[in-house]
């Protein structure tokens, strides 16, 4: 009987099967096709790789702006990913303390995740960090000179890195979990042999909990590769395409500019960078990760 | 595994069926067009009146902000699912130009012959219509008549040195305060235009699709920008104030800035959002050398309706899409219910039925001032020989950035002028010419 409804499951995952198919693996590999094609209209011309060699064409306009976007990108990844990574892990270091009210300030340091980075707190996040906003308003009640955040590359930079990294709460939760699981032998032999809380810290809890730190830095160096919100409703780009990130540029020529070609070819370098950084991510694991088997 | 497989197979014909039957109405008219809520409403009310007096017809109007609508409508023409009418901006004519988008409009049988001879011709392409010509724009100036007074300024400025002489005594009288405020890359770069057109009688384009300014010739623009900066007319640095949507700038709306350079079509967004702006808000026009010059005016096609090349495929589609387009551009109830929130049309029709109306004073807007002195100066400009239209790239979207993205730095005080200008020089005919090639 049990045999005969094996089927269920199959059916049930039918919806999941077509969105797949057509609005990931389609897209996927028909973007690959478009990048090889140069289209005028509705008629499309093949043209191999001359549209990645207009990317990689310093000279040219285009690929100026491209290397440009791809060290903003760099920058920002760079920039986002170690800062999340550390700021959840000491965060959910003392959350995992046994401290009164800790439920509460777990809710509270989830909430930005909660909220995310919808149109809304972007925009919220412009209005805070305008010259006129709320940071340099509360600034000025102390006398301090407002700063224009959103008006320098280094500010403008700085705030949309905040953002990501005001969203920890998951990987917060991530560590958190990880923490709890590291086993309490551990820091009584620790204690026993004198080893202080910091000493313990880096050698008993970050050894222990690799596993979940190359976890969470793939999955954050996967997702800030991505970035589009932030810079686009917060910075647009600028000032001076200070934060014109890759994801940003691919909408502008492809939606804007209408140069989907061009557009799916930029698509394809963001993914084989992202693939490129997650493999090495993964080779160099066998270096600093430790599995407890 | 064969009941799965009938419920696969059952499942991908009902997709398959339901996303082939989408039938071919010729009796309904798809329209989309962008807009702000008093053009919404004003279309939406046309709309239905068309219906009452074509009742054999119905039109789904399909609205859209202004974010995003090319974006959706260059995928839409993609896909081939645009709507029937659609609104473009001129340029667009040019970008998303292929063989077969956009239907020739001599085709359609409309009558051109109220329209200026000339105003078809930035929208035909290789011999054919593309677009139906809603209005044209210029960018011009838009002052606060009270960030003046409230210096004791009581004769508005003419002149640029009028003006500068204005944010001088702005500046000193009322500090905080200036003369014009904070412009963009996109303003400041058609002030410059404008300016250099002033003083060297050029096009920034020339017939060769060249940048038409020398290097000297643009520096000193820049340098005329500085001027504006450190007298009060502009900020010192944009960095100062970060709120890049104009109308909704703290600085506009608290009545600290003192005007603003603006298409004369979308002035209704910065008066809809300045307190007393029936009292407050002057048509300035354009600042000149010398008093009553009338030279710098740059314009082109403001918005077009262009029609999907699917509807030459029936002749009952085209009927109806005619008869719909007339109706909104000539009708004379239509016409008023539509006013000029999309501009004063170059109808002549068109536009004595405005002139005529008891409904509003449609003369008196500002977008009626606006257009006229554009008309006037631009006419003007034409014995002198010098014909500053748009050209159909400038605003294209990558392109754009060629002037813009230097123009920003400069004025963010990040590089010099002479650096901004050879940025400008570098690239200008090289992306314009790959732009253009497509």
């Amino acid at each position: 009987m049990v045999g005969e409804k094996k089927w269920v499951p199959y059916t049930l995952l039918i919806p999941w099967i077509i969105g797949f198919l057509l609005f990931k693996l389609y897209p996927f590999i028909n973007s690959f096709f478009m990048s090889l094609y140069q289209t005028a209209g509705r008629r499309s011309t093949f043209v191999g790789l001359d549209n990645y060699k207009l990317l990689f064409d310093a000279s040219g306009y285009i690929g100026e702006q491209f290397q440009n976007s791809l060290k903003v990108t760099f920058n920002y990844v760079f920039l986002t990913v170690p800062l999340i990574l550390v700021v959840s892990l000491l965060i959910a270091y003392v959350l995992s303390l046994k401290i009164k009210g800790v439920g509460f300030f777990r809710t509270s340091f989830y909430m930005p995740t909660v909220l995310g980075a919808n149109i809304a707190i972007v925009i919220l996040w412009r209005h805070i960090f305008e010259y006129n906003g709320l940071v340099n308003q509360a600034l000025g009640i102390f006398g301090i000179a407002p700063i224009s955040f959103l008006g320098t590359a280094a500010g403008a930079m700085g705030t949309i890195v905040l953002l990501r990294v005001w969203q920890f709460g998951s990987t917060m939760l991530i560590f958190l979990n990880a923490l709890k699981n590291v086993p309490e032998s551990l820091y009584e032999a620790a204690t026993i042999d004198g080893a202080n809380k910091a000493r313990q810290f880096f050698s008993i809890t970050i050894p222990m909990i690799t596993p979940i730190i190359l976890f969470n830095a793939v999955m954050r160096l996967v997702e800030t590769f991505q970035v589009f919100n932030g810079p686009a409703l917060i910075t647009n780009g600028g000032p001076a395409n200070s934060t014109r990130v890759l994801n940003l540029l691919i909408y502008e020529i492809a939606f804007a500019g209408g140069d989907l070609n061009l557009g799916a070819a930029m698509s394809w370098i963001l993914f084989l960078i992202i693939m490129l950084f997650t493999l090495l991510i993964f080779r160099s694991s066998k270096y600093w990760v430790h599995y407890q088997d | 595994m064969k009941k799965f497989i009938l419920v696969f197979i059952l499942i991908t014909l009902t997709l398959s069926l339901m996303a082939c039957s989408k039938e071919t109405d010729d009796a309904t008219i798809s329209f989309a067009w962008w807009g702000t809520s008093d053009r919404n409403i004003a279309t939406y009310a046309a709309i239905d009146l068309f219906e009452q007096k074509y009742p054999q017809y119905k039109v789904e109007g399909e609205q859209s902000p202004w974010s995003g609508y090319q974006q959706t409508l260059n995928n839409r023409l993609n896909r081939g699912t645009e709507a029937d009418v659609f609104q473009v901006n001129y340029n667009w004519i040019y970008s998303m130009y292929g063989v077969d988008y956009f239907m020739d409009l001599n085709d359609l049988g409309l009558d051109f012959s109220k329209y200026p001879e000339h105003e078809h011709d930035p929208l035909t392409v290789d011999g054919k219509v593309l677009g139906l010509s809603i209005s044209e724009t210029g960018y011009i100036f838009y002052l606060n008549k009270k960030v003046y007074q409230d210096a004791g300024i009581t004769v508005l400025p003419r002149t640029w040195d009028e003006l500068i002489a204005a944010g001088e005594t702005i500046s000193q009288e009322t500090p905080g305060n200036y003369a014009l405020g904070r412009l963009d890359a996109q303003q400041v770069s058609m002030m410059m235009w404008s300016y250099l057109a002033q003083t060297t009688g050029k096009n920034l384009i020339n017939e060769d699709n060249e940048l038409n300014f020398t290097l000297d010739e643009i520096i000193d623009a820049f340098n005329f920008i500085s001027d504006l900066r450190s007298s009060g007319v502009l900020i010192p640095s944009n960095a100062i104030d970060t709120h890049i949507d104009g109308p909704t700038n703290p600085n506009w709306t608290s009545q600290k800035y003192g005007g603003i350079m603006q298409w004369n079509t979308a002035v209704s967004e910065y008066e809809n959002t300045l307190p007393n702006s029936d009292e407050n808000l002057v048509m300035a026009g354009m600042f000149q050398q010398e008093l009553n010059e009338q030279l710098g005016m740059y314009k082109k096609v403001s918005m077009a309706y262009a029609v999907s090349g699917r509807v030459a495929e029936s002749d009952a589609k085209k009927e109806a899409v005619k008869t719909f387009i007339e109706f909104m551009t000539t009708d004379p109830e239509a016409v008023e219910l539509l006013g000029v929130d999309r501009g004063v049309s170059s109808n002549t029709d068109t536009q004595e039925i405005l002139r005529l109306s008891t409904i509003k004073d449609f003369e008196n807007s500002l977008e009626w001032k606006g257009h006229e002195i554009v008309q006037a100066y631009y006419d003007h400009q034409l014995t002198l020989n010098q014909e500053l239209y748009i050209h159909p790239y400038y605003e294209h979207n990558t392109f754009r950035a060629i002037y813009e993205s230097p123009v920003e730095s400069f004025l963010l005080g990040n590089i010099t002028a002479r650096v901004a200008a050879q940025n400008i020089v570098n690239r200008f005919n090289s992306e314009l010419s790959r732009i253009m090639e497509g």
